[in-house]
């Protein structure tokens, strides 16, 4: 179930640490000015993250294997005290992420803002909403999708918050 | 012990759908693989095993909003309307349960959900899950070694050799525990059966004395075999064979990342030690010795990994590293490191390496009349710290990762070995908690029971008393219970330690 947002979630400009221990300013240096699919996981699940995991790999190589414009992976832990960089790393690993995919944590409270802003909280870790968020920074268009996807689905989210003249 | 073998009650092909089920690969190892939804890519079928989705009885689970459905007898076979698709089936037959395995279709052809990764299996190896999904969740569907009245663990420790002291007290602490445990009946009316194989003192028999348990002896799980430093084989073993070690014999866990799944260490290895003391080192140098940035001489023998985790970029910023001294391991040459000490002004000195060579520093620091602070881990050095010259020892400062022992302890240990003086408290009091670990562990979990139970039931483990003088805590990637240490002083008259500061944990693992 795709939704498209009505307005563009302001994503609060947290520091975040991706696998290799690389900081990064979650809004200015990994969303402003691109094309991002966001999810949300926890390395400790062991059901739907692994699912969604893998489909973002899946969709990682269908990206590059068209050349497409690049368009930045972002799984955000929402278990940032468990997930630390070493344990971000071990899963990015294992489902053979590269370069533009970002597996991220930060402080407790600053990832809880960044959950309350996309409205994907909820009061357990295993409650959390299985979602996808694609947007546009430049576009300002956001879609989100409910459950876990296909690869096309994904692709199809892609191109449907790339702009007029995007180009692709 | 052959003649109590455990028998399996499933067939062999029953067996291999089992292997598949809840490990992603068969028993030789062979690699399998899935493909998820709209993808042509291939992801290992170790990410996706079935059991991390339909759970160890087949009963389904939902997490993240992902709702996944039983794959019990009852279910499949019965027409069923699912919440998550919208979509109603028939009844699954053996010809189309297959299918939806491996091409991800229901009954009518109809894709299933997303979350459902297509799993490329050959036909022996579909039709040997097929099998399983037919006994999932009875009695028959049982790990090795638990029968109707017995549950059969397995240690390998050093019996022969210069260690053997260690591995009787092992033995005897665990055999204690569990007899005690099976006369008040037990849990959930079976008795636990302790073997045990002679890893002589030699590493190269650990891996085998290991095998021998897993293959011959038909174990559960292991509790409280010994590790030597160099375990990576025995480790690996473990892996494969997806064979839980509960509660290890090390003096420092080899710590991987990721861990091992399958071992539950209990005590903070060195590398959490000295992470402890650098951490306590620059506070202290501060208010004992009025030093914002203590000089530290690091004196270690080459080829050492145990400073990579402790000797962080973060770390280093808060001293001043002025001698970084590596010597070879067994020809320690004192006046060679006393030169190296006597270089240039020092503060405080951390120490990797044994008694004797932490005493000759002791006395070559005392013969040059320099009083630095000395920081080793108590468990490398051990008592020859008591040796070192009065005005050195007042400044020596160890880490301990277990509190010292009292005569009350050493009493109860020695009662429940039904022995006289054991021969290393340290040791016995690990194997009394690792045999406490898989007893409490396995009343949690009830009267079914089986490997990936045990492995969850110890990460529910928090703040849990192993009555052998530490707590453990344990978590889904946590496989160090007890991850902290606290610094002691040195006396010369009993107790001989005193602690100066409460337990610590590394900063960099807060």
């Amino acid at each position: 179930m795709a939704v498209a947002e009505t307005k563009a979630p302001v994503i609060p400009d947290i520091e975040v640490i991706d696998q290799d221990g690389g900081v990064h300013r979650l809004y200015s240096d990994l969303i402003k000015g691109k094309t991002v699919a966001l999810t949300f996981l926890y390395t400790s699940c062991k059901t739907s993250c692994p699912a969604m995991t893998g489909l973002f790999g899946a969709v990682q190589k269908k990206l590059q294997a068209e050349s497409r414009r690049p368009v930045s992976l972002l799984s955000i832990s929402i278990d940032p005290v468990t997930d630390r960089p070493a344990q971000l790393k071990t899963v990015a690993n294992r489902f053979g992420a590269g370069p533009g995919w970002y597996f991220l944590t930060g402080a407790y409270p600053d990832v809880a803002r960044v959950l309350a802003a996309l409205n994907a909280a909820g009061p357990q870790l295993s409650d959390h909403p299985s979602m996808i968020l694609v947007g546009n920074d430049v576009t300002g268009h956001w879609t989100r999708h409910y459950g876990l996807a296909s690869v096309p689905m994904v692709i199809d989210l892609i191109e449907s918050v790339a702009g007029p003249g995007a180009d692709r | 012990m052959e003649s109590l073998a455990w028998q399996d009650p499933l067939t062999t092909v029953e067996r291999l759908g089992r292997t598949i089920y809840h490990q992603g690969r068969t028993e030789t190892g062979e690699e399998l693989h899935v493909s998820l939804a709209g993808s042509d890519g291939s992801l290992s079928a170790t990410l996706f095993r079935c059991v991390q989705c339909h759970g160890v009885w087949g009963q389904g689970t939902e997490e993240g909003g992902l709702r996944v459905p039983p794959v019990t007898p009852s279910f499949l076979t019965r027409p069923h309307a699912s919440l998550q698709t919208g979509q109603s089936r028939e009844a699954y037959t053996d010809h189309t349960l297959p299918r939806a395995i491996t091409g991800g279709v229901d009954v009518s052809g109809a894709p299933l959900h997303s979350g459902m990764p297509r799993y490329r299996f050959n036909e022996q190896q579909v039709d040997a899950v097929v099998a399983y999904l037919k006994k999932i969740g009875t009695e028959e569907d049982s790990d090795p070694g638990v029968t109707t009245d017995t549950i059969t663990v397995g240690a390998a420790l050093p019996l022969s050799g210069p260690l053997a002291g260690i591995g009787q007290d092992a033995q005897s602490i665990m055999e204690g525990y569990f007899r005690s445990l099976n006369e008040r009946g037990g849990v959930y009316g079976r008795q636990i059966r302790l073997i045990v194989e002679d890893m002589g003192s030699n590493p190269s028999q650990s891996e085998a004395a290991t095998a021998r348990l897993i293959k011959t002896g038909q174990v559960f799980a292991l509790v409280g075999s010994f590790e030597f430093g160099e375990a990576a084989a025995t480790l690996n073993l473990i892996e494969r064979a997806q064979v839980p070690l509960i509660g290890p014999l090390a003096l420092s866990p080899q710590a991987s990342d990721p861990p091992n799944p399958y071992v539950f260490y209990t005590l903070a290895g060195f590398d959490i030690q000295y992470r402890i003391l650098l951490d306590f080192l620059v506070p202290h140098a501060r208010s004992t010795m009025d030093v914002a940035r203590p000089r530290v001489a690091v004196i270690r023998p080459k080829h050492t990994t145990i400073l990579n985790t402790v000797l962080t970029p973060s770390r280093r910023k808060t001293m001043d590293i002025v001698v970084e001294y590596e010597y070879v391991r067994g020809s320690f040459d004192r006046v060679v490191v006393g030169e190296q000490l006597h270089k240039r002004p020092i503060d405080a000195v951390v120490f990797i390496g044994d008694g004797e060579d932490f005493l000759a520093i002791g006395q070559e620091l005392d013969r040059r009349h320099l009083s630095p602070m000395l920081l080793a881990s108590a468990g490398m050095v051990g008592h020859r710290a008591m040796d070192v010259p009065p005005g050195v020892r007042a400044k020596v400062l160890l880490a301990v990762a277990l509190q010292p022992p009292t005569e009350q302890d050493r009493d109860q240990l020695e009662t429940l070995a039904g022995q006289h003086p054991l021969h290393n408290l340290g040791f016995a009091r690990m194997a009394r908690g690792a045999a406490f670990m898989l007893g409490d562990a396995l009343m949690r979990i009830g009267r079914r029971v089986n490997r990936s139970l045990l492995i969850e039931e110890v990460e529910r483990f928090r703040e849990v008393d192993s009555g052998a003088g530490f707590t453990l805590t344990y978590g889904p990637q946590k496989r160090i219970g007890s991850p902290r240490a606290r610094i002691f002083h040195v006396t010369p008259n009993a107790p001989h330690f005193i602690p100066i500061t409460d337990w610590m944990v590394p900063q960099d693992s807060q």
